[in-house]
């Protein structure tokens, strides 16, 4: 879980970086458990930008049983 | 698309082309000439037929456009000593020269042919036989409660706001099925009754054949399963749009 990561990296608390984003908690954990089905380009944005990262940073592809993107 | 979708729908459709197909196969030959102006009256009707409460319809039907040859009238009310009471469909084996419609436009007469009677027979007069018959169409009846129960759940849960959920499309799918079971059911019993009325009634110069019961149960049934479908599918779209972040 890369968005679990780069929290670490920056400090960043899970309150801190949904009221960064503008999501409320349960959708941050929703987003890093991997049950999202899609994210908004704009939630992408609005990581990167709070992480100060790129999107490369966050996403990651993973080849287990259904192919999915986590983050 | 969904695999149940395409079968329901193929069903659905051959069902409707099927129906749409034997009705014009039956009535091609048949075409009624009467006129908005005509009434048909009944000549009073053999005594084995017992009193004629009430025609409800009359229809006739012609041959090579001539409405002498043949017509038809329906729903008779025959009484013996009421106390038991089911209607059959019934068919000549051979034309009942003695009854006639007359017309008030020329004067024609026309022979009658009765379509369905309503007999209403003792219960004494082989109340085995009878007891049986009410039997199967209690049977009938459960299916149709089971219905209910699953329409009532069905409001209650749109009434809540949950449409789009696997409860309501797991309930039209049983109930569609139930339609189906009930289409299957009331021809076996309604095989048996006529089997048995056949045995214990009858009626001069005329048979009592069994007919299917109607159809649209059966197209009503595979609605609701493609309904469901349609739910289900809703649902997921649904669940994609709420984890959609």
């Amino acid at each position: 879980m890369n968005v679990d990561v780069m929290m670490a990296k920056r400090k960043m608390s899970s309150q801190e970086l949904a009221e960064r984003i503008g999501i409320t908690q349960a959708n941050l954990s929703i987003l890093k458990t991997g049950k999202a089905k899609a994210i908004r380009f704009s939630t992408l944005e609005a990581i990167c930008k709070a992480l100060d990262c790129q999107p490369g940073d966050v996403l990651e592809y993973q080849d287990t049983e259904g192919t999915e993107i986590s983050l | 698309m969904n695999k149940k979708l395409k079968i329901y729908s193929t069903l659905l459709a051959i069902v409707l082309v099927g129906t749409v197909i034997s009705n014009t196969f039956h009535r091609e030959n048949y075409s009624s000439i009467m006129r908005e102006d005509e009434v048909l009256t009944l000549d009073s009707l053999t005594e084995e037929f017992g009193k004629v409460d009430n025609v409800t319809t009359v229809q006739v039907d012609t041959v090579d456009g001539k409405r002498d040859i043949v017509c038809t009238t329906t729903s008779y009310d025959v009484q013996f000593k009421p106390t038991f009471e089911v209607t059959v469909p019934v068919r000549p084996n051979h034309a009942a020269t003695d009854k006639f419609l007359y017309s008030n436009v020329d004067g024609q007469s026309c022979m009658v042919e009765m379509q369905k009677v309503k007999l209403k027979v003792p219960m004494e007069k082989g109340s085995n036989t009878f007891k049986i018959i009410f039997a199967l169409t209690i049977c009938l009846l459960l299916p149709f409660l089971w219905l209910l129960v699953i329409i009532l759940k069905v409001i209650r849960s749109v009434y809540k706001g949950e449409i789009f959920v696997t409860q309501i499309a797991k309930r039209l799918e049983t109930a569609g099925w139930l339609l189906v079971a009930f289409w299957l059911l009331a021809n076996v019993v309604g095989y048996i009754q006529i089997q048995i009325l056949r045995k214990t009634v009858m009626i001069a110069y005329y048979n009592i054949p069994w007919e299917s019961a109607s159809i649209y149960y059966i197209v009503f049934g595979l609605v609701l399963m493609i309904l469901s479908q349609i739910i289900l599918k809703g649902k997921d779209l649904k669940d994609e749009q709420e984890l959609t972040i």
